[in-house]
């Protein structure tokens, strides 16, 4: 360098302005002699120094300043890890293992209602309050963009994946985030799928996401039960799902195994992609509330599940859908009733009122109501 | 009022008028010495403290020696100072969620903190160490903005950040340095195992 530059004043003379920004400058000198030349914290002090109006030659290093970022304690990166933008400590995420563990331990937890995070083989969006990240996969790399922000930084020769890990983790990742709700819509290869849901269950360890409603689409079958283990069992209470590798194969027992299912309030499952058993209704029993589609009902079916309900502590309202031949009628004739109520056991207030509605799309609906006086 | 106007009275640039007030002398690390307004103080609460246990009165400032500080430098020390006057009689905030988390830097603030990253550094750790809150506030803001929009190959430049890598040689380096035979006998270790022996002793 010495033969190169013999005075560095005469370079930041004849390349640098106090107009320009010294990053700006910093570029101009990186591409012109290389990125090793010299690192920035050095070029930013004689940038200053020769602007200050102090003649400076290069072999000075005994003057070079000593304190870095490094040599701040954690606490102080931690205010400043606080105060960086939500892309901003995505990336310093990504500069080392020591950094990725201060913005893990000093992020601030999101605040956010409503929380969406989107993810296909080369786009991946996470929508929250205060932003949305958007990450789109190149040929080599990725590239990340504060889509609110207006701001997009490329990362070549990053992986992808690992970025949608980091940018996860980032946002989502605080032990104390709450949402209202957290939508989660995948389109992805299942090993893609498996990969994204193993390196988030190694990254979260026993810390589970709070959501009350966290809403589900698996697209092309994507399997809804990874995604479910990292939602907190008792804060989640109502279960959207729009489509699963469950679903499509009618897993519904693998479901209704875990504890997120079990303790949930209100389940919607809107549209059929499997084949749902009119057996595996007993899954939904324990449910305050609950909207399915069947693929078919038979009379004694619906019987011995109004009994169920009959039985359940929790249940208010279920809305099962499908094309089914039964009616009002063939229902009531068949316990010889006059009105379509139903007992309920323990109860002498309450009772069961089914109604069928007519429409393009049959539909069912059961409710517990406050028990009517027969009228004289 | 500008950086330059801001009313901190560097002794050797003592030609800058004086108000009137209760004043406080302070040294830096390199005999640099400082008269900084009472008013001013109430900005660090380490100082502040500091000087209402001392209890000088107006000719105890002038006939006892500096209060010195001793681990900042009088370069860090006059921006310190500045800032301190130029806040003086503001409110310190205090973080129970009644202040808005989004810090803006003042246009004063701005100015003074157009230094190099060494010097702001050091103005942040003086912060810390003075338990000036609104200053290490504005501050880790401007650390913060200057990482808007790079890569992480650009932010290890920046903020001379090691890698991984070098993480593990500093601490290997800095294991060694505490036990020299620590390494001694890990390193006898793995030449028994790449011998095929099965226990070390």
């Amino acid at each position: 360098m010495r033969k190169t530059v013999r005075k560095f004043s005469d370079y930041l003379k004849d390349n640098t302005s106090t107009n320009v920004s010294p990053w700006d400058s910093y570029k101009e000198l990186c591409n012109e002699f290389g990125d090793d030349f010299m690192n920035f914290p050095e070029f930013e002090y004689r940038f200053y120094r020769f602007h200050g109006g102090e003649k400076d030659d290069f072999d000075s290093s005994s003057e070079t300043p000593k304190k870095t970022f490094s040599d701040l304690p954690v606490e102080i990166i931690g205010m400043f890890v606080k105060k960086l933008r939500p892309i901003d400590r995505i990336l310093l995420r990504l500069v080392s293992a020591n950094l990725q563990s201060i913005v893990d331990t000093y992020s601030p937890k999101l605040k956010s209602r409503h929380v969406r995070f989107t993810m296909y083989s080369d786009f991946c969006q996470i929508y929250f309050r205060t932003g949305t990240i958007e990450l789109k996969k190149l040929e080599t790399g990725y590239q990340i963009e504060d889509f609110r922000n207006t701001q997009t930084v490329i990362l070549s020769n990053f992986d992808y994946r690992e970025g949608v890990l980091n940018a996860f983790l980032t946002i989502l990742g605080h032990p104390k985030t709450r949402m209202r709700m957290f939508k989660v819509e995948i389109d992805l290869s299942i090993e893609d799928c498996f990969w994204l849901t193993e390196n988030l269950s190694k990254s979260l360890g026993d810390s589970k996401i709070w959501a009350r409603k966290f809403v589900f689409d698996g697209k092309k079958a994507a399997p809804l039960l990874p995604f479910l283990s990292f939602v907190k069992p008792g804060a989640l209470r109502t279960l959207p799902i729009y489509g699963s590798l469950e679903m499509q194969q009618g897993l519904y027992a693998e479901l209704a195994g875990t504890e997120q299912w079990r303790q949930a309030r209100k389940v919607d499952i809107p549209w059929l992609n499997g084949p749902f058993d009119p057996d595996q209704l007993q899954y939904f029993a324990h449910f305050n509330c609950f909207d399915v589609r069947l693929s078919s009902l038979t009379l004694a079916e619906l019987m011995e599940f109004v009994k169920t309900l009959g039985n359940s502590e929790n249940f208010q309202k279920c809305i099962l859908r499908g094309q089914f031949q039964i009616t009002a009628d063939e229902y009531a004739a068949a316990g010889n009733k006059s009105v379509l109520r139903e007992p309920i056991e323990g109860t002498s207030d309450r009772e069961l009122e089914l109604r069928f509605c007519k429409g393009w799309e049959g539909s069912l609906v059961i409710q517990r109501k406050k028990k009517r006086t027969q009228k004289n | 009022m500008s950086v330059e106007n801001a009313p901190v009275v560097d002794v050797d640039e003592a030609a800058i008028p004086v108000e009137k007030k209760m004043y406080y002398r302070f040294e830096s690390n390199d005999k640099k010495e400082f008269r900084v307004s009472e008013l001013a103080i109430q900005q660090s609460e380490t100082l502040n403290r500091l000087v209402e246990a001392m209890g000088y009165t107006s000719e105890d400032v002038e006939n006892k020696p500096a209060i010195a500080i001793e681990n900042i430098d009088g370069k860090t020390l006059k921006l310190v100072f500045q800032w301190c006057e130029h806040h003086k009689g503001e409110a310190i905030p205090v973080d129970d969620g009644s202040v808005p988390k989004i810090v803006e830097i003042p246009e004063f603030d701005a100015k003074l903190m157009d230094i190099d990253n060494g010097l702001l550094f050091k103005l942040i750790w003086a912060a810390d160490y003075l338990n000036i809150v609104q200053l290490l506030n504005v501050s880790c803001k401007k650390v913060a903005n200057m990482a808007q929009g790079k890569t992480p190959a650009q932010l290890r430049r920046v903020y001379l950040l090691p890698s991984d890598e070098e993480d593990e040689a500093a601490k290997r380096a800095a294991q060694e340095a505490q036990d020299p035979r620590a390494r001694e006998v890990e390193e006898e270790f793995e030449e028994r195992k790449r011998q095929g022996g099965n226990s070390f002793f």
